[in-house]
Protein backbone atom coordinates (compact mmCIF):
# COMPACT_ATOMS: atom_id res chain seq x y z
CA UNK A 1 0.00 0.00 0.00
CA UNK A 2 2.62 2.51 1.04
CA UNK A 3 4.69 1.72 -2.06
CA UNK A 4 1.86 2.37 -4.45
CA UNK A 5 0.10 5.22 -2.67
CA UNK A 6 1.35 8.37 -1.05
CA UNK A 7 0.15 9.71 2.28
CA UNK A 8 -2.56 11.93 0.78
CA UNK A 9 -4.01 9.00 -1.15
CA UNK A 10 -3.93 6.69 1.85
CA UNK A 11 -5.70 9.23 4.06
CA UNK A 12 -8.32 9.76 1.36
CA UNK A 13 -9.01 6.02 1.27
CA UNK A 14 -9.16 5.85 5.06
CA UNK A 15 -11.78 8.61 5.03
CA UNK A 16 -13.82 6.46 2.69
CA UNK A 17 -13.64 3.62 5.20
CA UNK A 18 -14.64 6.01 7.98
CA UNK A 19 -17.73 7.04 6.00
CA UNK A 20 -18.98 3.45 5.90
CA UNK A 21 -17.51 2.20 9.17
CA UNK A 22 -17.19 5.26 11.40
CA UNK A 23 -16.03 3.26 14.43
CA UNK A 24 -13.51 1.16 12.50
CA UNK A 25 -15.08 -2.07 13.78
CA UNK A 26 -14.80 -4.08 10.59
CA UNK A 27 -11.41 -5.71 9.96
CA UNK A 28 -9.62 -2.71 11.43
CA UNK A 29 -6.15 -4.17 10.82
CA UNK A 30 -6.69 -4.94 7.14
CA UNK A 31 -5.87 -3.04 3.97
CA UNK A 32 -4.20 -0.02 5.57
CA UNK A 33 -0.69 -0.21 7.03
CA UNK A 34 -1.13 -0.27 10.80
CA UNK A 35 1.28 2.56 11.37
CA UNK A 36 -0.79 4.76 9.08
CA UNK A 37 -4.19 3.85 10.43
CA UNK A 38 -3.19 3.87 14.12
CA UNK A 39 -4.25 7.45 14.77
CA UNK A 40 -7.52 7.10 12.88
CA UNK A 41 -8.37 3.82 14.61
CA UNK A 42 -7.66 5.32 18.01
CA UNK A 43 -9.80 8.36 17.31
CA UNK A 44 -12.72 6.21 16.09
CA UNK B 1 -23.46 34.33 -14.32
CA UNK B 2 -20.86 33.24 -11.82
CA UNK B 3 -17.13 33.88 -12.09
CA UNK B 4 -15.37 31.48 -14.38
CA UNK B 5 -11.99 30.11 -13.35
CA UNK B 6 -10.11 28.17 -16.01
CA UNK B 7 -6.84 26.87 -14.57
CA UNK B 8 -4.21 25.81 -17.09
CA UNK B 9 -3.10 22.70 -15.20
CA UNK B 10 -3.97 20.22 -12.48
CA UNK B 11 -2.14 22.19 -9.79
CA UNK B 12 -4.24 25.19 -10.75
CA UNK B 13 -7.45 23.17 -10.32
CA UNK B 14 -6.30 21.92 -6.93
CA UNK B 15 -5.37 25.39 -5.71
CA UNK B 16 -8.69 26.81 -6.99
CA UNK B 17 -10.49 24.19 -4.89
CA UNK B 18 -8.21 24.83 -1.94
CA UNK B 19 -8.96 28.53 -2.14
CA UNK B 20 -12.70 27.82 -2.37
CA UNK B 21 -12.41 25.56 0.67
CA UNK B 22 -10.72 28.26 2.75
CA UNK B 23 -13.34 30.84 1.81
CA UNK B 24 -16.20 28.29 1.96
CA UNK B 25 -17.30 29.25 -1.55
CA UNK B 26 -19.37 26.61 -3.33
CA UNK B 27 -18.04 26.00 -6.81
CA UNK B 28 -19.57 24.46 -9.88
CA UNK B 29 -17.32 22.00 -11.73
CA UNK B 30 -17.56 22.08 -15.49
CA UNK B 31 -15.87 20.63 -18.53
CA UNK B 32 -17.27 22.11 -21.71
CA UNK B 33 -20.76 22.44 -20.23
CA UNK B 34 -22.49 20.26 -22.84
CA UNK B 35 -24.14 18.16 -20.10
CA UNK B 36 -24.96 20.96 -17.68
CA UNK B 37 -28.70 20.32 -18.01
CA UNK B 38 -28.20 17.09 -16.05
CA UNK B 39 -29.05 16.98 -12.37
CA UNK B 40 -30.25 19.82 -10.19
CA UNK B 41 -29.01 23.29 -11.08
CA UNK B 42 -25.84 24.06 -9.10
CA UNK B 43 -26.00 27.16 -6.90
CA UNK B 44 -22.42 28.35 -6.91
CA UNK B 45 -20.60 31.63 -6.75
CA UNK B 46 -17.84 30.38 -8.99
CA UNK B 47 -17.34 27.91 -11.80
CA UNK B 48 -14.10 25.98 -12.16
CA UNK B 49 -13.65 24.48 -15.57
CA UNK B 50 -11.23 21.84 -16.83
CA UNK B 51 -11.51 23.05 -20.41
CA UNK B 52 -7.87 24.18 -20.56
CA UNK B 53 -6.54 20.78 -19.52
CA UNK B 54 -6.37 19.23 -22.94
CA UNK B 55 -4.41 16.58 -24.72
CA UNK B 56 -4.07 12.83 -25.08
CA UNK B 57 -1.26 12.01 -22.65
CA UNK B 58 -0.81 8.32 -23.37
CA UNK B 59 -1.79 6.28 -26.41
CA UNK B 60 -0.49 2.75 -26.54
CA UNK B 61 -2.60 0.74 -28.98
CA UNK B 62 -0.51 -2.39 -28.36
CA UNK B 63 -1.45 -2.20 -24.68
CA UNK B 64 -5.08 -1.24 -25.40
CA UNK B 65 -4.89 1.85 -23.25
CA UNK B 66 -5.43 5.58 -23.65
CA UNK B 67 -5.10 8.49 -21.21
CA UNK B 68 -6.28 12.04 -21.69
CA UNK B 69 -6.57 15.18 -19.60
CA UNK B 70 -10.08 16.05 -18.48
CA UNK B 71 -10.73 18.88 -20.91
CA UNK B 72 -9.82 16.87 -24.00
CA UNK B 73 -12.78 16.61 -26.38
CA UNK B 74 -14.17 13.06 -26.54
CA UNK B 75 -14.05 13.39 -30.33
CA UNK B 76 -10.31 14.05 -30.22
CA UNK B 77 -9.69 10.91 -28.18
CA UNK B 78 -11.92 8.87 -30.47
CA UNK B 79 -10.12 10.23 -33.54
CA UNK B 80 -6.70 9.38 -32.07
CA UNK B 81 -7.95 5.89 -31.23
CA UNK B 82 -9.59 5.53 -34.64
CA UNK B 83 -6.25 6.01 -36.36
CA UNK B 84 -5.00 3.04 -34.40
CA UNK B 85 -8.12 1.03 -35.33
CA UNK B 86 -9.48 1.24 -31.79
CA UNK B 87 -12.33 2.85 -29.91
CA UNK B 88 -13.95 3.33 -26.54
CA UNK B 89 -16.12 0.22 -26.47
CA UNK B 90 -18.90 1.68 -24.31
CA UNK B 91 -19.92 4.02 -27.15
CA UNK B 92 -19.93 7.31 -25.17
CA UNK B 93 -23.37 8.86 -24.93
CA UNK B 94 -23.53 12.35 -26.41
CA UNK B 95 -25.81 14.64 -24.38
CA UNK B 96 -25.69 17.51 -26.88
CA UNK B 97 -28.85 16.71 -28.85
CA UNK B 98 -30.72 16.25 -25.55
CA UNK B 99 -29.73 19.62 -24.11
CA UNK B 100 -29.50 21.50 -27.39
CA UNK B 101 -25.73 21.88 -27.21
CA UNK B 102 -23.80 25.06 -26.52
CA UNK B 103 -21.41 24.89 -29.45
CA UNK B 104 -18.72 23.17 -27.38
CA UNK B 105 -17.39 19.62 -27.66
CA UNK B 106 -18.14 17.18 -24.83
CA UNK B 107 -15.02 16.39 -22.80
CA UNK B 108 -13.47 13.30 -21.28
CA UNK B 109 -13.98 14.75 -17.80
CA UNK B 110 -17.71 15.15 -18.41
CA UNK B 111 -17.91 11.65 -19.80
CA UNK B 112 -16.33 10.24 -16.63
CA UNK B 113 -18.44 12.41 -14.32
CA UNK B 114 -21.67 11.20 -15.92
CA UNK B 115 -20.62 7.62 -16.74
CA UNK B 116 -21.98 8.37 -20.23
CA UNK B 117 -22.47 4.98 -21.88
CA UNK B 118 -24.33 4.13 -25.06
CA UNK B 119 -26.15 1.19 -26.67
CA UNK B 120 -23.08 -1.07 -26.69
CA UNK B 121 -23.15 -1.17 -22.91
CA UNK B 122 -25.13 -4.43 -23.13
CA UNK B 123 -22.03 -6.23 -24.36
CA UNK B 124 -19.06 -3.99 -23.61
CA UNK B 125 -19.97 -2.60 -20.19
CA UNK B 126 -20.33 1.02 -19.11
CA UNK B 127 -17.83 3.85 -19.17
CA UNK B 128 -17.11 2.90 -15.58
CA UNK B 129 -16.04 -0.58 -16.64
CA UNK B 130 -13.57 0.76 -19.20
CA UNK B 131 -12.19 3.41 -16.87
CA UNK B 132 -9.08 1.99 -15.23
CA UNK B 133 -7.37 5.03 -13.77
CA UNK B 134 -8.02 8.64 -12.75
CA UNK B 135 -6.28 11.60 -11.26
CA UNK B 136 -8.67 13.47 -9.06
CA UNK B 137 -8.51 16.83 -7.30
CA UNK B 138 -10.52 16.21 -4.13
CA UNK B 139 -12.73 18.64 -2.25
CA UNK B 140 -9.78 19.23 0.09
CA UNK B 141 -7.75 20.59 -2.79
CA UNK B 142 -5.50 17.53 -2.79
CA UNK B 143 -4.60 15.55 -5.87
CA UNK B 144 -4.92 11.78 -5.62
CA UNK B 145 -4.42 8.95 -8.07
CA UNK B 146 -6.53 5.84 -8.20
CA UNK B 147 -6.12 2.83 -10.45
CA UNK B 148 -3.49 2.96 -13.15
CA UNK B 149 -3.04 1.82 -16.69
CA UNK B 150 -3.62 -1.88 -16.29
CA UNK B 151 -6.88 -3.75 -15.64
CA UNK B 152 -5.41 -5.76 -12.79
CA UNK B 153 -4.94 -3.32 -10.01
CA UNK B 154 -6.23 -4.62 -6.72
CA UNK B 155 -4.43 -2.57 -4.11
CA UNK B 156 -6.48 -0.21 -1.98
CA UNK B 157 -9.97 1.09 -2.58
CA UNK B 158 -11.18 1.34 -6.16
CA UNK B 159 -11.93 5.06 -6.06
CA UNK B 160 -11.80 5.11 -9.88
CA UNK B 161 -15.19 3.45 -10.08
CA UNK B 162 -16.58 5.71 -7.38
CA UNK B 163 -15.46 8.85 -9.21
CA UNK B 164 -17.09 7.70 -12.43
CA UNK B 165 -20.70 8.85 -12.41
CA UNK B 166 -20.25 11.06 -9.34
CA UNK B 167 -21.16 14.20 -11.31
CA UNK B 168 -18.22 16.13 -9.91
CA UNK B 169 -19.48 15.82 -6.33
CA UNK B 170 -16.51 13.79 -5.06
CA UNK B 171 -13.72 15.62 -6.81
CA UNK B 172 -12.60 17.05 -10.10
CA UNK B 173 -11.32 14.47 -12.54
CA UNK B 174 -8.17 15.90 -14.09
CA UNK B 175 -6.99 12.92 -16.11
CA UNK B 176 -8.58 9.61 -17.07
CA UNK B 177 -7.22 6.34 -18.42
CA UNK B 178 -9.39 3.92 -20.38
CA UNK B 179 -9.12 0.41 -21.64
CA UNK B 180 -9.72 0.49 -25.40
CA UNK B 181 -10.87 -2.16 -27.83
CA UNK B 182 -10.34 -2.89 -31.53
CA UNK B 183 -12.94 -1.63 -34.00
CA UNK B 184 -14.62 -4.62 -35.69
CA UNK B 185 -14.26 -4.86 -39.46
CA UNK B 186 -17.89 -4.10 -40.14
CA UNK B 187 -21.39 -4.04 -38.72
CA UNK B 188 -24.94 -4.77 -39.78
CA UNK B 189 -28.39 -4.80 -38.22
CA UNK B 190 -31.60 -6.77 -38.43
CA UNK B 191 -34.87 -4.85 -38.29
CA UNK B 192 -38.23 -6.44 -37.56
CA UNK B 193 -41.20 -4.17 -38.09
CA UNK B 194 -44.56 -3.99 -36.38
CA UNK B 195 -43.93 -5.68 -33.02
CA UNK B 196 -45.67 -4.43 -29.89
CA UNK B 197 -43.45 -3.50 -26.93
CA UNK B 198 -43.70 -6.75 -24.99
CA UNK B 199 -43.12 -8.90 -28.04
CA UNK B 200 -40.20 -6.70 -29.10
CA UNK B 201 -38.49 -7.01 -25.73
CA UNK B 202 -38.94 -10.78 -25.94
CA UNK B 203 -37.34 -10.79 -29.40
CA UNK B 204 -34.44 -8.65 -28.20
CA UNK B 205 -33.91 -10.86 -25.17
CA UNK B 206 -33.89 -13.92 -27.43
CA UNK B 207 -31.22 -12.24 -29.54
CA UNK B 208 -29.16 -11.41 -26.46
CA UNK B 209 -29.48 -15.02 -25.29
CA UNK B 210 -28.15 -16.33 -28.60
CA UNK B 211 -24.48 -17.09 -29.31
CA UNK B 212 -24.32 -14.40 -32.02
CA UNK B 213 -23.15 -11.55 -29.79
CA UNK B 214 -25.46 -8.61 -30.54
CA UNK B 215 -23.79 -5.30 -29.68
CA UNK B 216 -27.00 -3.31 -29.71
CA UNK B 217 -30.63 -4.26 -29.03
CA UNK B 218 -33.26 -1.53 -29.23
CA UNK B 219 -36.96 -1.15 -29.92
CA UNK B 220 -38.34 2.01 -31.47
CA UNK B 221 -42.14 2.08 -31.18
CA UNK B 222 -44.32 3.47 -33.92
CA UNK B 223 -44.16 7.24 -34.39
CA UNK B 224 -46.67 9.16 -36.52
CA UNK B 225 -48.10 6.03 -38.09
CA UNK B 226 -44.71 4.66 -39.15
CA UNK B 227 -43.97 1.03 -38.27
CA UNK B 228 -42.43 0.10 -34.92
CA UNK B 229 -38.86 -1.09 -35.45
CA UNK B 230 -37.04 -3.71 -33.41
CA UNK B 231 -33.32 -3.50 -34.14
CA UNK B 232 -30.43 -5.84 -33.38
CA UNK B 233 -26.87 -4.86 -34.27
CA UNK B 234 -23.99 -7.25 -34.86
CA UNK B 235 -20.35 -6.24 -35.32
CA UNK B 236 -17.67 -8.58 -36.58
CA UNK B 237 -15.50 -9.64 -39.52
CA UNK B 238 -17.36 -9.49 -42.84
CA UNK B 239 -17.59 -13.28 -43.33
CA UNK B 240 -18.60 -13.89 -39.70
CA UNK B 241 -21.14 -11.13 -39.80
CA UNK B 242 -22.98 -12.52 -42.80
CA UNK B 243 -23.24 -15.93 -41.16
CA UNK B 244 -24.37 -14.54 -37.82
CA UNK B 245 -26.97 -12.23 -39.33
CA UNK B 246 -28.40 -15.20 -41.24
CA UNK B 247 -28.52 -17.42 -38.17
CA UNK B 248 -30.02 -14.70 -36.03
CA UNK B 249 -32.65 -14.04 -38.66
CA UNK B 250 -33.67 -17.70 -38.47
CA UNK B 251 -33.74 -17.57 -34.68
CA UNK B 252 -35.99 -14.50 -34.73
CA UNK B 253 -38.35 -15.94 -37.38
CA UNK B 254 -41.13 -16.52 -34.81
CA UNK B 255 -41.22 -12.77 -34.20
CA UNK B 256 -41.43 -11.78 -37.84
CA UNK B 257 -39.28 -11.51 -40.91
CA UNK B 258 -36.23 -9.30 -40.56
CA UNK B 259 -34.82 -6.78 -43.00
CA UNK B 260 -31.04 -6.35 -43.18
CA UNK B 261 -29.34 -3.00 -42.70
CA UNK B 262 -25.86 -2.70 -44.19
CA UNK B 263 -22.98 -0.99 -42.49
CA UNK B 264 -23.80 2.63 -43.28
CA UNK B 265 -27.55 2.65 -42.59
CA UNK B 266 -26.90 0.57 -39.49
CA UNK B 267 -24.33 3.07 -38.29
CA UNK B 268 -26.68 5.98 -38.95
CA UNK B 269 -29.55 4.34 -37.06
CA UNK B 270 -27.39 3.45 -34.04
CA UNK B 271 -25.97 6.96 -34.08
CA UNK B 272 -29.53 8.19 -33.52
CA UNK B 273 -30.20 5.67 -30.77
CA UNK B 274 -26.93 6.60 -29.09
CA UNK B 275 -28.09 10.21 -28.83
CA UNK B 276 -31.67 9.34 -27.81
CA UNK B 277 -32.75 11.04 -31.05
CA UNK B 278 -36.06 9.15 -31.35
CA UNK B 279 -37.34 11.25 -28.41
CA UNK B 280 -36.00 14.62 -29.37
CA UNK B 281 -38.74 15.82 -31.68
CA UNK B 282 -40.30 18.29 -29.27
CA UNK B 283 -37.68 20.19 -27.20
CA UNK B 284 -40.24 21.32 -24.60
CA UNK B 285 -40.89 17.76 -23.44
CA UNK B 286 -39.27 16.43 -20.29
CA UNK B 287 -37.12 13.34 -20.74
CA UNK B 288 -36.76 10.45 -18.28
CA UNK B 289 -34.25 7.65 -18.40
CA UNK B 290 -35.42 4.55 -16.58
CA UNK B 291 -33.49 1.37 -15.80
CA UNK B 292 -35.70 -1.64 -15.24
CA UNK B 293 -35.50 -5.40 -15.72
CA UNK B 294 -36.21 -6.05 -19.44
CA UNK B 295 -38.95 -8.53 -18.51
CA UNK B 296 -40.83 -5.75 -16.67
CA UNK B 297 -40.14 -2.95 -19.14
CA UNK B 298 -43.20 -3.14 -21.39
CA UNK B 299 -45.63 -3.53 -18.47
CA UNK B 300 -43.94 -0.61 -16.75
CA UNK B 301 -44.46 1.68 -19.74
CA UNK B 302 -48.06 0.51 -20.09
CA UNK B 303 -48.66 1.32 -16.40
CA UNK B 304 -47.78 4.96 -17.06
CA UNK B 305 -50.78 5.27 -19.39
CA UNK B 306 -51.25 8.57 -21.20
CA UNK B 307 -48.29 10.22 -19.41
CA UNK B 308 -45.94 8.82 -22.06
CA UNK B 309 -45.71 11.16 -25.05
CA UNK B 310 -42.93 9.18 -26.71
CA UNK B 311 -40.64 6.36 -25.66
CA UNK B 312 -38.16 3.77 -26.83
CA UNK B 313 -36.18 0.89 -25.40
CA UNK B 314 -32.44 0.28 -25.47
CA UNK B 315 -30.36 -2.47 -23.84
CA UNK B 316 -33.03 -5.01 -24.85
CA UNK B 317 -35.56 -3.27 -22.63
CA UNK B 318 -33.22 -2.64 -19.69
CA UNK B 319 -33.18 1.06 -20.48
CA UNK B 320 -36.40 2.92 -21.23
CA UNK B 321 -36.32 6.46 -22.56
CA UNK B 322 -39.54 8.33 -21.90
CA UNK B 323 -40.61 11.79 -23.01
CA UNK B 324 -43.55 13.46 -21.24
CA UNK B 325 -45.37 16.71 -21.93
CA UNK B 326 -44.04 19.56 -19.77
CA UNK B 327 -45.83 19.96 -16.41
CA UNK B 328 -45.15 21.15 -12.87
CA UNK B 329 -43.46 17.92 -11.84
CA UNK B 330 -42.54 16.43 -15.23
CA UNK B 331 -44.84 13.53 -14.39
CA UNK B 332 -42.87 12.50 -11.30
CA UNK B 333 -46.03 11.90 -9.24
CA UNK B 334 -47.08 9.12 -11.62
CA UNK B 335 -43.69 7.93 -12.74
CA UNK B 336 -41.86 7.53 -9.42
CA UNK B 337 -44.38 5.09 -7.87
CA UNK B 338 -44.52 3.14 -11.14
CA UNK B 339 -40.73 2.87 -11.19
CA UNK B 340 -40.79 1.67 -7.60
CA UNK B 341 -43.42 -0.95 -8.42
CA UNK B 342 -41.30 -2.15 -11.34
CA UNK B 343 -38.25 -2.15 -9.05
CA UNK B 344 -36.46 0.18 -11.42
CA UNK B 345 -34.44 3.34 -11.23
CA UNK B 346 -35.30 6.64 -12.90
CA UNK B 347 -33.43 9.83 -13.68
CA UNK B 348 -35.10 12.97 -14.98
CA UNK B 349 -32.59 13.92 -17.64
CA UNK B 350 -34.25 16.95 -19.14
CA UNK B 351 -36.77 19.34 -17.59
CA UNK B 352 -35.18 22.75 -17.57
CA UNK B 353 -38.05 24.57 -15.87
CA UNK B 354 -38.76 22.17 -13.04
CA UNK B 355 -35.46 20.42 -12.34
CA UNK B 356 -34.82 22.67 -9.35
CA UNK B 357 -38.00 21.50 -7.61
CA UNK B 358 -38.35 17.83 -8.62
CA UNK B 359 -36.17 14.95 -7.46
CA UNK B 360 -34.03 14.53 -10.55
CA UNK B 361 -32.23 11.45 -9.29
CA UNK B 362 -33.84 8.35 -7.81
CA UNK B 363 -34.66 9.13 -4.16
CA UNK B 364 -32.03 7.60 -1.90
CA UNK B 365 -32.73 4.67 0.35
CA UNK B 366 -32.38 5.34 4.10
CA UNK B 367 -28.99 3.58 4.54
CA UNK B 368 -27.31 5.65 1.85
CA UNK B 369 -28.89 8.83 3.20
CA UNK B 370 -27.26 7.92 6.51
CA UNK B 371 -23.77 7.56 5.15
CA UNK B 372 -24.17 10.79 3.20
CA UNK B 373 -25.07 12.63 6.38
CA UNK B 374 -21.77 11.54 7.91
Amino acid sequence: MSTQFNETELYQQMRVKSAFDPNWLLNPAKVFPLSFSAATRKAA
Amino acid sequence: MSDLVAPADEAGIASAIHEAMSSKTPIAIRGAGTRSGLGRPVQAARTVTTEKLTGVTLLEPAELVVSALAGTPVAEVEAALGQAGQRLAFEPFDHRPLYGGNGAEPTIGGLVATNASGPRRVIAGAARDALIGVRLATGRGEVIRSGGRVMKNVTGYDLVKLACGSHGTLGVVTEATFKTSPIPETEGSLVIEGLDDARAVAALSAAMGSPFEPSGTAHLPSVDGGPARTVVRLENFESQLRYRLGELEKLLKPYGSAAHLDREPSRALWGEIRAAAPLLGDPSRAVWRVSVAPSRAAAFVASLGPLVAAHFYDWSGGLVWIAVEPSDDAGAAILRPAVKAARGHATLLRAEDVRASVDVFEPELPPSRGSRAR
